[in-house]
Protein backbone atom coordinates (compact mmCIF):
# COMPACT_ATOMS: atom_id res chain seq x y z
CA UNK A 1 0.00 0.00 0.00
CA UNK A 2 1.29 3.46 -0.94
CA UNK A 3 1.20 6.21 1.61
CA UNK A 4 -1.40 8.68 0.29
CA UNK A 5 0.48 11.71 1.69
CA UNK A 6 3.69 10.67 -0.05
CA UNK A 7 1.80 9.94 -3.25
CA UNK A 8 0.32 13.45 -3.11
CA UNK A 9 3.78 14.95 -2.52
CA UNK A 10 5.17 13.04 -5.49
CA UNK A 11 2.30 14.22 -7.69
CA UNK A 12 2.85 17.86 -6.70
CA UNK A 13 6.60 17.55 -7.31
CA UNK A 14 5.90 16.08 -10.74
CA UNK A 15 3.34 18.83 -11.41
CA UNK A 16 5.98 21.54 -10.80
CA UNK A 17 8.17 20.13 -13.52
CA UNK A 18 5.41 20.26 -16.14
CA UNK A 19 5.12 23.06 -18.68
CA UNK A 20 1.91 24.99 -19.31
CA UNK A 21 0.52 22.62 -21.93
CA UNK A 22 1.16 19.52 -19.84
CA UNK A 23 -0.36 21.22 -16.81
CA UNK A 24 -3.56 21.83 -18.73
CA UNK A 25 -3.56 18.17 -19.78
CA UNK A 26 -2.97 17.17 -16.14
CA UNK A 27 -6.11 18.97 -15.01
CA UNK A 28 -8.27 17.75 -17.90
CA UNK A 29 -7.14 14.15 -17.33
CA UNK A 30 -7.80 14.55 -13.63
CA UNK A 31 -11.31 15.86 -14.29
CA UNK A 32 -12.19 13.16 -16.81
CA UNK A 33 -10.66 10.18 -15.00
CA UNK A 34 -12.31 11.13 -11.72
CA UNK A 35 -15.69 12.12 -13.17
CA UNK A 36 -17.51 9.51 -11.08
CA UNK A 37 -15.92 10.72 -7.84
CA UNK A 38 -16.73 14.33 -8.68
CA UNK A 39 -20.36 13.42 -9.35
CA UNK A 40 -20.41 11.47 -6.08
CA UNK A 41 -19.19 14.43 -4.03
CA UNK A 42 -21.68 16.79 -5.67
CA UNK A 43 -24.49 14.26 -5.09
CA UNK A 44 -23.56 13.94 -1.42
CA UNK A 45 -23.35 17.70 -0.82
CA UNK A 46 -26.61 18.38 -2.64
CA UNK A 47 -28.41 15.55 -0.83
CA UNK A 48 -27.13 16.73 2.53
CA UNK A 49 -28.46 20.21 1.80
CA UNK A 50 -31.87 18.81 0.92
CA UNK A 51 -32.21 16.07 3.53
CA UNK A 52 -29.71 16.12 6.37
CA UNK A 53 -30.88 12.66 7.49
CA UNK A 54 -28.26 11.20 5.17
CA UNK A 55 -25.49 12.01 7.67
CA UNK A 56 -26.82 9.66 10.33
CA UNK A 57 -25.98 6.26 11.77
CA UNK A 58 -29.09 4.72 10.26
CA UNK A 59 -28.09 5.96 6.84
CA UNK A 60 -24.60 4.49 7.22
CA UNK A 61 -26.00 1.12 8.34
CA UNK A 62 -28.49 1.22 5.47
CA UNK A 63 -25.59 1.76 3.06
CA UNK A 64 -23.64 -1.10 4.64
CA UNK A 65 -26.64 -3.41 4.26
CA UNK A 66 -27.16 -2.49 0.62
CA UNK A 67 -23.47 -3.01 -0.14
CA UNK A 68 -23.53 -6.39 1.60
CA UNK A 69 -26.60 -7.42 -0.40
CA UNK A 70 -25.12 -6.42 -3.77
CA UNK A 71 -21.46 -7.30 -3.32
CA UNK A 72 -21.45 -11.10 -3.86
CA UNK A 73 -23.13 -10.78 -7.23
CA UNK A 74 -20.77 -8.04 -8.40
CA UNK A 75 -17.84 -10.28 -7.42
CA UNK A 76 -19.30 -13.07 -9.55
CA UNK A 77 -19.91 -10.87 -12.59
CA UNK A 78 -16.47 -9.32 -12.11
CA UNK A 79 -14.94 -12.67 -13.10
CA UNK A 80 -16.96 -12.72 -16.32
CA UNK A 81 -15.86 -9.17 -17.15
CA UNK A 82 -12.22 -10.10 -16.53
CA UNK A 83 -12.73 -12.63 -19.35
CA UNK A 84 -13.98 -9.67 -21.50
CA UNK A 85 -17.47 -11.13 -21.24
CA UNK A 86 -20.52 -10.21 -19.24
CA UNK A 87 -23.51 -11.97 -17.72
CA UNK A 88 -27.04 -10.81 -18.35
CA UNK A 89 -28.74 -13.81 -16.75
CA UNK A 90 -27.72 -12.79 -13.22
CA UNK A 91 -30.85 -10.93 -12.15
CA UNK A 92 -33.24 -13.61 -13.32
CA UNK A 93 -31.21 -16.34 -11.63
CA UNK A 94 -31.56 -14.37 -8.41
CA UNK A 95 -35.32 -14.23 -9.03
CA UNK A 96 -35.61 -17.99 -9.60
CA UNK A 97 -33.38 -19.13 -6.74
CA UNK A 98 -35.06 -16.59 -4.49
CA UNK A 99 -38.48 -18.00 -5.35
CA UNK A 100 -37.30 -21.55 -4.69
CA UNK A 101 -35.67 -20.62 -1.39
CA UNK A 102 -38.75 -18.72 -0.22
CA UNK A 103 -41.18 -21.47 -1.21
CA UNK A 104 -39.15 -24.12 0.63
CA UNK A 105 -38.74 -22.05 3.78
CA UNK A 106 -42.25 -20.77 4.45
CA UNK A 107 -43.62 -20.93 7.97
CA UNK A 108 -45.40 -24.25 8.54
CA UNK A 109 -48.40 -22.34 9.89
CA UNK A 110 -48.74 -20.05 6.85
CA UNK A 111 -52.10 -20.54 5.12
CA UNK A 112 -51.10 -20.05 1.48
CA UNK A 113 -48.07 -22.31 1.80
CA UNK A 114 -46.48 -23.20 -1.53
CA UNK A 115 -45.73 -26.82 -0.57
CA UNK A 116 -48.65 -27.32 1.77
CA UNK A 117 -47.73 -30.80 3.02
CA UNK A 118 -44.04 -30.27 3.47
CA UNK A 119 -42.54 -29.99 6.94
CA UNK A 120 -39.53 -27.95 7.92
CA UNK A 121 -36.59 -27.99 5.52
CA UNK A 122 -33.10 -27.42 6.93
CA UNK A 123 -31.80 -23.97 5.92
CA UNK A 124 -28.40 -25.30 4.94
CA UNK A 125 -30.01 -27.64 2.38
CA UNK A 126 -31.89 -24.75 0.81
CA UNK A 127 -28.85 -22.50 0.54
CA UNK A 128 -26.94 -25.33 -1.08
CA UNK A 129 -29.82 -26.01 -3.47
CA UNK A 130 -30.00 -22.32 -4.44
CA UNK A 131 -26.26 -22.25 -5.10
CA UNK A 132 -26.50 -25.51 -7.05
CA UNK A 133 -29.24 -24.13 -9.32
CA UNK A 134 -27.30 -20.91 -9.86
CA UNK A 135 -24.19 -22.98 -10.56
CA UNK A 136 -26.00 -25.09 -13.16
CA UNK A 137 -27.15 -22.00 -15.06
CA UNK A 138 -23.60 -20.66 -14.87
CA UNK A 139 -22.28 -23.99 -16.12
CA UNK A 140 -24.58 -23.82 -19.15
CA UNK A 141 -23.46 -20.24 -19.82
CA UNK A 142 -19.82 -21.21 -19.48
CA UNK A 143 -20.16 -24.28 -21.68
CA UNK A 144 -21.65 -22.39 -24.61
CA UNK A 145 -19.21 -19.52 -24.23
CA UNK A 146 -16.15 -21.75 -24.01
CA UNK A 147 -17.06 -24.56 -26.37
CA UNK A 148 -18.52 -22.58 -29.26
CA UNK A 149 -16.73 -19.30 -28.51
CA UNK A 150 -20.06 -17.52 -28.57
CA UNK A 151 -20.11 -14.05 -27.12
CA UNK A 152 -21.47 -14.24 -23.53
CA UNK A 153 -23.82 -11.40 -24.38
CA UNK A 154 -25.81 -13.75 -26.62
CA UNK A 155 -25.51 -16.85 -24.47
CA UNK A 156 -26.53 -15.15 -21.25
CA UNK A 157 -29.33 -13.28 -23.01
CA UNK A 158 -30.74 -16.66 -23.97
CA UNK A 159 -30.34 -18.18 -20.51
CA UNK A 160 -31.84 -15.03 -19.02
CA UNK A 161 -35.02 -15.67 -21.00
CA UNK A 162 -35.04 -19.37 -20.18
CA UNK A 163 -34.56 -18.74 -16.47
CA UNK A 164 -37.23 -16.03 -16.45
CA UNK A 165 -39.65 -18.43 -18.14
CA UNK A 166 -38.84 -21.11 -15.57
CA UNK A 167 -39.34 -18.57 -12.81
CA UNK A 168 -42.78 -17.55 -14.13
CA UNK A 169 -43.78 -21.20 -14.46
CA UNK A 170 -42.63 -21.83 -10.91
CA UNK A 171 -44.83 -19.01 -9.63
CA UNK A 172 -47.79 -20.46 -11.56
CA UNK A 173 -47.19 -24.02 -10.34
CA UNK A 174 -48.68 -25.79 -7.32
CA UNK A 175 -51.86 -23.72 -7.52
CA UNK A 176 -49.95 -20.58 -6.56
CA UNK A 177 -51.23 -18.75 -9.68
CA UNK A 178 -48.48 -16.16 -9.79
CA UNK A 179 -49.11 -14.86 -6.27
CA UNK A 180 -46.16 -13.42 -4.32
CA UNK A 181 -44.42 -15.94 -2.08
CA UNK A 182 -44.29 -14.59 1.46
CA UNK A 183 -44.91 -15.79 5.02
CA UNK A 184 -41.35 -16.99 5.48
CA UNK A 185 -40.41 -19.02 8.53
CA UNK A 186 -38.90 -17.15 11.47
CA UNK A 187 -35.83 -19.36 11.39
CA UNK A 188 -35.05 -18.32 7.83
CA UNK A 189 -35.75 -14.62 8.44
CA UNK A 190 -33.61 -14.67 11.58
CA UNK A 191 -30.81 -16.52 9.80
CA UNK A 192 -30.58 -13.73 7.22
CA UNK A 193 -31.94 -10.60 8.88
CA UNK A 194 -31.44 -11.40 12.56
CA UNK A 195 -28.45 -9.98 14.29
CA UNK A 196 -25.63 -11.36 16.41
CA UNK A 197 -23.43 -8.26 16.14
CA UNK A 198 -23.56 -5.43 18.68
CA UNK A 199 -25.65 -2.44 17.63
CA UNK A 200 -23.97 0.59 16.06
CA UNK A 201 -25.61 3.90 16.96
CA UNK A 202 -28.83 2.12 17.89
CA UNK A 203 -28.92 0.35 14.51
CA UNK A 204 -28.71 -3.42 14.35
CA UNK A 205 -26.54 -4.93 11.64
CA UNK A 206 -28.12 -7.97 9.99
CA UNK A 207 -26.31 -11.28 9.67
CA UNK A 208 -26.09 -11.13 5.90
CA UNK A 209 -23.40 -8.47 6.30
CA UNK A 210 -21.25 -11.16 7.99
CA UNK A 211 -22.02 -13.65 5.21
CA UNK A 212 -21.06 -11.03 2.61
CA UNK A 213 -17.71 -10.61 4.36
CA UNK A 214 -17.20 -14.39 4.24
CA UNK A 215 -18.04 -14.44 0.51
CA UNK A 216 -15.66 -11.51 0.00
CA UNK A 217 -12.84 -13.40 1.76
CA UNK A 218 -13.48 -16.55 -0.29
CA UNK A 219 -13.55 -14.62 -3.56
CA UNK A 220 -10.40 -12.71 -2.62
CA UNK A 221 -8.67 -16.01 -1.97
CA UNK A 222 -9.89 -17.49 -5.27
CA UNK A 223 -8.84 -14.47 -7.34
CA UNK A 224 -5.45 -13.93 -5.74
CA UNK A 225 -4.19 -17.17 -4.25
CA UNK A 226 -5.34 -20.02 -6.45
CA UNK A 227 -4.04 -21.21 -9.84
CA UNK A 228 -7.61 -20.85 -11.10
CA UNK A 229 -7.54 -17.12 -10.27
CA UNK A 230 -4.22 -16.62 -12.05
CA UNK A 231 -5.53 -18.56 -15.04
CA UNK A 232 -8.62 -16.37 -15.13
CA UNK A 233 -6.52 -13.22 -15.52
CA UNK A 234 -4.25 -14.90 -18.06
CA UNK A 235 -7.22 -16.00 -20.19
CA UNK A 236 -8.86 -12.57 -19.89
CA UNK A 237 -5.67 -10.82 -20.89
CA UNK A 238 -4.77 -13.00 -23.84
CA UNK A 239 -6.49 -16.36 -24.32
CA UNK A 240 -4.14 -17.57 -27.02
CA UNK A 241 -1.03 -16.85 -24.99
CA UNK A 242 -2.68 -18.50 -22.00
CA UNK A 243 -3.42 -21.58 -24.07
CA UNK A 244 0.20 -21.74 -25.23
CA UNK A 245 1.41 -21.53 -21.64
CA UNK A 246 -0.66 -24.56 -20.79
CA UNK A 247 -3.79 -22.99 -19.30
CA UNK A 248 -6.97 -24.93 -19.89
CA UNK A 249 -8.99 -22.09 -21.41
CA UNK A 250 -12.18 -24.16 -21.72
CA UNK A 251 -12.18 -25.25 -18.08
CA UNK A 252 -11.24 -21.78 -16.80
CA UNK A 253 -14.07 -20.12 -18.73
CA UNK A 254 -16.62 -22.69 -17.58
CA UNK A 255 -15.46 -22.37 -13.99
CA UNK A 256 -15.60 -18.55 -13.99
CA UNK A 257 -19.19 -18.64 -15.20
CA UNK A 258 -20.13 -21.41 -12.78
CA UNK A 259 -18.62 -19.49 -9.88
CA UNK A 260 -20.59 -16.44 -10.98
CA UNK A 261 -23.76 -18.56 -11.09
CA UNK A 262 -23.11 -19.78 -7.55
CA UNK A 263 -22.90 -16.19 -6.30
CA UNK A 264 -26.27 -15.44 -7.95
CA UNK A 265 -27.79 -18.46 -6.22
CA UNK A 266 -26.44 -17.23 -2.91
CA UNK A 267 -27.80 -13.72 -3.61
CA UNK A 268 -31.20 -15.23 -4.42
CA UNK A 269 -31.27 -17.06 -1.10
CA UNK A 270 -30.36 -13.90 0.85
CA UNK A 271 -32.59 -11.60 -1.17
CA UNK A 272 -35.69 -13.73 -0.73
CA UNK A 273 -35.52 -13.22 3.04
CA UNK A 274 -34.32 -9.63 2.72
CA UNK A 275 -37.30 -8.42 0.69
CA UNK A 276 -39.69 -10.95 2.34
CA UNK A 277 -42.35 -10.79 -0.40
CA UNK A 278 -41.10 -12.42 -3.60
CA UNK A 279 -42.63 -11.91 -7.02
CA UNK A 280 -41.57 -13.03 -10.48
CA UNK A 281 -39.99 -9.60 -10.95
CA UNK A 282 -37.62 -9.98 -7.99
CA UNK A 283 -34.04 -9.61 -9.10
CA UNK A 284 -34.89 -7.80 -12.29
CA UNK A 285 -32.03 -5.60 -13.54
CA UNK A 286 -29.71 -6.65 -10.73
CA UNK A 287 -27.09 -7.49 -13.33
CA UNK A 288 -26.98 -3.90 -14.60
CA UNK A 289 -26.09 -2.63 -11.13
CA UNK A 290 -23.44 -5.30 -10.71
CA UNK A 291 -21.87 -4.66 -14.13
CA UNK A 292 -21.88 -0.91 -13.50
CA UNK A 293 -20.23 -1.42 -10.12
CA UNK A 294 -17.49 -3.55 -11.68
CA UNK A 295 -16.76 -1.04 -14.43
CA UNK A 296 -16.70 1.86 -11.95
CA UNK A 297 -14.33 -0.19 -9.79
CA UNK A 298 -11.86 -0.61 -12.63
CA UNK A 299 -12.68 -4.13 -13.86
CA UNK A 300 -12.11 -3.22 -17.47
CA UNK A 301 -13.90 -4.66 -20.48
CA UNK A 302 -10.45 -4.76 -22.08
CA UNK A 303 -10.01 -7.95 -20.10
CA UNK A 304 -7.47 -9.27 -17.66
CA UNK A 305 -7.62 -6.29 -15.29
CA UNK A 306 -9.46 -5.81 -12.04
CA UNK A 307 -9.13 -6.37 -8.34
CA UNK A 308 -11.46 -7.48 -5.58
CA UNK A 309 -10.79 -4.16 -3.84
CA UNK A 310 -11.87 -2.35 -6.99
CA UNK A 311 -15.16 -4.25 -7.14
CA UNK A 312 -15.86 -3.41 -3.48
CA UNK A 313 -15.10 0.25 -4.15
CA UNK A 314 -17.35 0.21 -7.22
CA UNK A 315 -20.26 -1.31 -5.31
CA UNK A 316 -19.87 1.22 -2.49
CA UNK A 317 -19.68 4.21 -4.87
CA UNK A 318 -22.69 3.09 -6.89
CA UNK A 319 -24.71 2.41 -3.73
CA UNK A 320 -23.88 5.86 -2.31
CA UNK A 321 -25.21 7.41 -5.51
CA UNK A 322 -28.41 5.33 -5.31
CA UNK A 323 -28.86 6.11 -1.60
CA UNK A 324 -28.58 9.80 -2.47
CA UNK A 325 -31.25 9.39 -5.15
CA UNK A 326 -33.47 7.70 -2.56
CA UNK A 327 -32.90 10.39 0.05
CA UNK A 328 -33.85 13.00 -2.52
CA UNK A 329 -36.96 10.85 -3.19
CA UNK A 330 -36.29 11.05 -6.91
CA UNK A 331 -38.85 9.34 -9.09
CA UNK A 332 -38.01 5.66 -9.70
CA UNK A 333 -38.39 6.07 -13.47
CA UNK A 334 -35.88 8.89 -13.55
CA UNK A 335 -33.50 6.80 -11.44
CA UNK A 336 -33.25 4.30 -14.31
CA UNK A 337 -32.17 7.09 -16.66
CA UNK A 338 -29.52 8.26 -14.20
CA UNK A 339 -28.30 4.66 -13.70
CA UNK A 340 -27.99 4.17 -17.46
CA UNK A 341 -26.12 7.43 -17.88
CA UNK A 342 -23.72 6.44 -15.10
CA UNK A 343 -23.00 3.08 -16.78
CA UNK A 344 -22.24 4.87 -20.08
CA UNK A 345 -20.10 7.35 -18.21
CA UNK A 346 -18.10 4.64 -16.44
CA UNK A 347 -17.53 2.81 -19.75
CA UNK A 348 -16.44 6.04 -21.47
CA UNK A 349 -13.91 6.72 -18.72
CA UNK A 350 -12.61 3.16 -18.89
CA UNK A 351 -12.36 3.41 -22.69
CA UNK A 352 -10.60 6.76 -22.60
CA UNK A 353 -8.02 5.50 -20.10
CA UNK A 354 -7.38 2.54 -22.37
CA UNK A 355 -7.00 4.72 -25.48
CA UNK A 356 -4.61 7.21 -23.89
CA UNK A 357 -2.55 4.51 -22.17
CA UNK A 358 1.03 4.64 -23.40
CA UNK B 1 -5.82 -0.84 -11.67
CA UNK B 2 -2.94 -3.12 -10.98
CA UNK B 3 -2.73 -6.22 -13.00
CA UNK B 4 -3.26 -9.21 -10.80
CA UNK B 5 -0.75 -11.54 -12.33
CA UNK B 6 1.63 -9.13 -13.97
CA UNK B 7 4.58 -11.50 -14.01
CA UNK B 8 2.57 -14.33 -15.30
CA UNK B 9 1.14 -12.21 -18.09
CA UNK B 10 4.52 -10.81 -19.10
CA UNK B 11 5.66 -14.35 -19.55
CA UNK B 12 2.63 -15.27 -21.59
CA UNK B 13 2.87 -12.11 -23.70
CA UNK B 14 6.44 -12.97 -24.58
CA UNK B 15 5.31 -16.34 -25.73
CA UNK B 16 2.56 -14.74 -27.77
CA UNK B 17 5.07 -12.36 -29.38
CA UNK B 18 7.27 -15.26 -30.34
CA UNK B 19 4.21 -16.93 -31.75
CA UNK B 20 3.04 -13.79 -33.47
CA UNK B 21 6.46 -13.07 -34.96
CA UNK B 22 5.83 -15.27 -37.97
CA UNK B 23 2.40 -13.95 -39.04
CA UNK B 24 3.43 -10.33 -38.41
CA UNK B 25 6.05 -10.56 -41.15
CA UNK B 26 3.53 -11.84 -43.63
CA UNK B 27 1.13 -9.01 -42.81
CA UNK B 28 3.83 -6.40 -43.32
CA UNK B 29 4.57 -7.85 -46.71
CA UNK B 30 0.95 -7.93 -47.70
CA UNK B 31 0.07 -4.50 -46.27
CA UNK B 32 -1.60 -2.47 -48.97
CA UNK B 33 -2.90 -5.61 -50.57
CA UNK B 34 -5.92 -7.45 -49.41
CA UNK B 35 -5.02 -9.78 -46.60
CA UNK B 36 -5.37 -13.42 -47.43
CA UNK B 37 -7.52 -15.68 -45.30
CA UNK B 38 -4.50 -17.19 -43.59
CA UNK B 39 -5.07 -18.32 -40.02
CA UNK B 40 -3.77 -15.85 -37.43
CA UNK B 41 -3.38 -13.14 -40.04
CA UNK B 42 -4.28 -10.23 -37.78
CA UNK B 43 -2.97 -6.68 -37.89
CA UNK B 44 0.67 -6.23 -36.73
CA UNK B 45 1.21 -6.84 -33.05
CA UNK B 46 -2.49 -7.39 -32.56
CA UNK B 47 -3.81 -9.73 -30.00
CA UNK B 48 -7.16 -11.29 -30.29
CA UNK B 49 -9.16 -9.62 -27.57
CA UNK B 50 -11.03 -11.87 -25.25
CA UNK B 51 -12.20 -15.30 -26.05
CA UNK B 52 -14.66 -14.34 -28.65
CA UNK B 53 -12.83 -12.62 -31.47
CA UNK B 54 -15.12 -9.66 -30.86
CA UNK B 55 -13.56 -6.91 -28.81
CA UNK B 56 -15.54 -4.69 -26.50
CA UNK B 57 -13.12 -1.92 -27.42
CA UNK B 58 -11.37 -1.13 -30.70
CA UNK B 59 -7.96 -2.59 -31.47
CA UNK B 60 -5.56 -0.09 -29.93
CA UNK B 61 -2.30 -1.39 -31.33
CA UNK B 62 -3.50 -1.41 -34.90
CA UNK B 63 -4.83 2.12 -34.65
CA UNK B 64 -3.09 5.21 -36.06
CA UNK B 65 -1.93 7.65 -33.39
CA UNK B 66 -4.10 10.39 -34.90
CA UNK B 67 -7.20 8.22 -34.89
CA UNK B 68 -6.56 7.21 -31.31
CA UNK B 69 -6.24 10.81 -30.19
CA UNK B 70 -9.36 11.84 -32.03
CA UNK B 71 -11.28 9.01 -30.41
CA UNK B 72 -10.02 9.83 -26.93
CA UNK B 73 -10.97 13.50 -27.46
CA UNK B 74 -14.47 12.32 -28.37
CA UNK B 75 -14.53 10.12 -25.27
CA UNK B 76 -13.53 13.16 -23.18
CA UNK B 77 -16.37 15.16 -24.66
CA UNK B 78 -18.85 12.37 -24.01
CA UNK B 79 -17.67 12.12 -20.38
CA UNK B 80 -18.18 15.85 -19.84
CA UNK B 81 -21.59 15.73 -21.54
CA UNK B 82 -22.76 12.77 -19.42
CA UNK B 83 -21.43 14.38 -16.24
CA UNK B 84 -23.34 17.55 -16.97
CA UNK B 85 -26.43 15.55 -17.94
CA UNK B 86 -26.46 13.44 -14.78
CA UNK B 87 -26.01 16.50 -12.58
CA UNK B 88 -28.67 18.49 -14.42
CA UNK B 89 -31.12 15.59 -14.00
CA UNK B 90 -30.27 15.38 -10.30
CA UNK B 91 -30.79 19.08 -9.66
CA UNK B 92 -33.95 19.20 -11.75
CA UNK B 93 -35.49 16.12 -10.16
CA UNK B 94 -34.21 16.94 -6.69
CA UNK B 95 -35.74 20.41 -6.63
CA UNK B 96 -39.08 19.18 -7.98
CA UNK B 97 -39.49 16.13 -5.74
CA UNK B 98 -41.75 16.39 -2.72
CA UNK B 99 -41.08 12.94 -1.36
CA UNK B 100 -41.94 9.29 -1.79
CA UNK B 101 -45.51 8.52 -2.69
CA UNK B 102 -47.49 6.36 -0.31
CA UNK B 103 -50.79 5.21 -1.76
CA UNK B 104 -53.54 3.47 0.15
CA UNK B 105 -55.53 0.61 -1.34
CA UNK B 106 -58.61 0.17 0.79
CA UNK B 107 -59.50 -3.13 -0.98
CA UNK B 108 -63.20 -2.40 -1.35
CA UNK B 109 -63.56 0.21 1.39
CA UNK B 110 -63.80 4.00 1.16
CA UNK B 111 -60.87 5.92 -0.30
CA UNK B 112 -57.84 7.29 1.60
CA UNK B 113 -55.72 10.18 0.27
CA UNK B 114 -52.24 9.70 -1.20
CA UNK B 115 -49.34 11.01 0.94
CA UNK B 116 -45.86 12.31 0.09
CA UNK B 117 -43.31 11.24 2.68
CA UNK B 118 -39.59 12.19 2.77
CA UNK B 119 -37.13 9.29 2.69
CA UNK B 120 -36.81 7.85 6.20
CA UNK B 121 -39.99 9.56 7.41
CA UNK B 122 -43.06 7.95 8.94
CA UNK B 123 -46.49 7.72 7.33
CA UNK B 124 -49.36 9.62 8.93
CA UNK B 125 -52.22 7.28 9.71
CA UNK B 126 -55.04 8.11 7.29
CA UNK B 127 -58.58 8.88 8.44
CA UNK B 128 -60.47 5.65 9.14
CA UNK B 129 -61.86 3.96 6.06
CA UNK B 130 -65.12 2.04 6.11
CA UNK B 131 -66.49 -1.03 4.35
CA UNK B 132 -70.01 -2.27 5.01
CA UNK B 133 -70.12 -5.64 6.71
CA UNK B 134 -66.41 -5.62 7.66
CA UNK B 135 -64.22 -4.51 10.54
CA UNK B 136 -60.90 -2.80 9.79
CA UNK B 137 -57.91 -4.72 11.16
CA UNK B 138 -55.21 -2.31 10.05
CA UNK B 139 -52.92 -1.46 7.15
CA UNK B 140 -50.41 -3.86 5.67
CA UNK B 141 -47.59 -3.81 3.09
CA UNK B 142 -49.00 -6.96 1.49
CA UNK B 143 -52.58 -7.41 0.24
CA UNK B 144 -53.03 -10.52 2.40
CA UNK B 145 -52.12 -8.63 5.58
CA UNK B 146 -49.03 -10.72 6.35
CA UNK B 147 -46.84 -7.64 7.02
CA UNK B 148 -48.76 -5.09 9.10
CA UNK B 149 -47.57 -1.46 8.94
CA UNK B 150 -46.74 0.26 12.21
CA UNK B 151 -47.45 3.98 11.75
CA UNK B 152 -45.31 4.95 14.75
CA UNK B 153 -42.26 2.80 14.02
CA UNK B 154 -42.01 1.94 10.32
CA UNK B 155 -40.18 4.37 8.04
CA UNK B 156 -40.54 4.79 4.30
CA UNK B 157 -37.56 3.83 2.16
CA UNK B 158 -39.35 3.47 -1.19
CA UNK B 159 -42.63 4.42 -2.82
CA UNK B 160 -45.17 1.95 -1.50
CA UNK B 161 -48.81 0.96 -1.35
CA UNK B 162 -50.50 0.07 1.93
CA UNK B 163 -53.45 -2.29 1.82
CA UNK B 164 -56.41 -2.23 4.17
CA UNK B 165 -56.96 -5.54 5.97
CA UNK B 166 -60.61 -6.46 6.63
CA UNK B 167 -62.28 -9.06 8.75
CA UNK B 168 -65.94 -10.02 8.19
CA UNK B 169 -68.10 -8.39 10.85
CA UNK B 170 -69.64 -11.15 12.96
CA UNK B 171 -72.38 -8.86 14.32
Amino acid sequence: MKNPVNALKQTSARYKTLDAKDRKKFWIDGLLNNAIYIILVIFLIYTYMKNSNIASASSAVNLLNLVAANLPMALGIGGCIVLTGTDLSAGRVVGLTGAISASLLQATTYINKFYADMGEVPIIAVILLAMLIGGIVGLVNGFFVAKFQLHPFIVTLATQLIVYGACLLYYMSNGNNGQPISGLSDKYTNFVKGTILPKIGGQSIPNYVIYALIVLAIMWFIWNKTPFGKNMFAVGSNPEAAKVSGVNVFLTTVMVHTLAGITYGYTGFIDAARIASNTANSGQNYESDAIAACVIGGVSFVGGTGTIGGVVLGVVLLRIIFVCLNYLAIDQNLQYIIKGAIILLACSIDMRKYLTKK
Amino acid sequence: MINQSAEYLKESEQISKEQAAEPVKTTEQSSGQTAGPKPGNASPGARRYGLFGVSAYPERQGMEEEQRQSMSRWAGGVILFLMAGVMALLLMAGSGSKGLTVTFDSQGGSEAAVQSVPFGGTVEEPDPVARPGYVMKGWSVTPDGSQPWDFDQDTVTEALTLYAVWEADPG
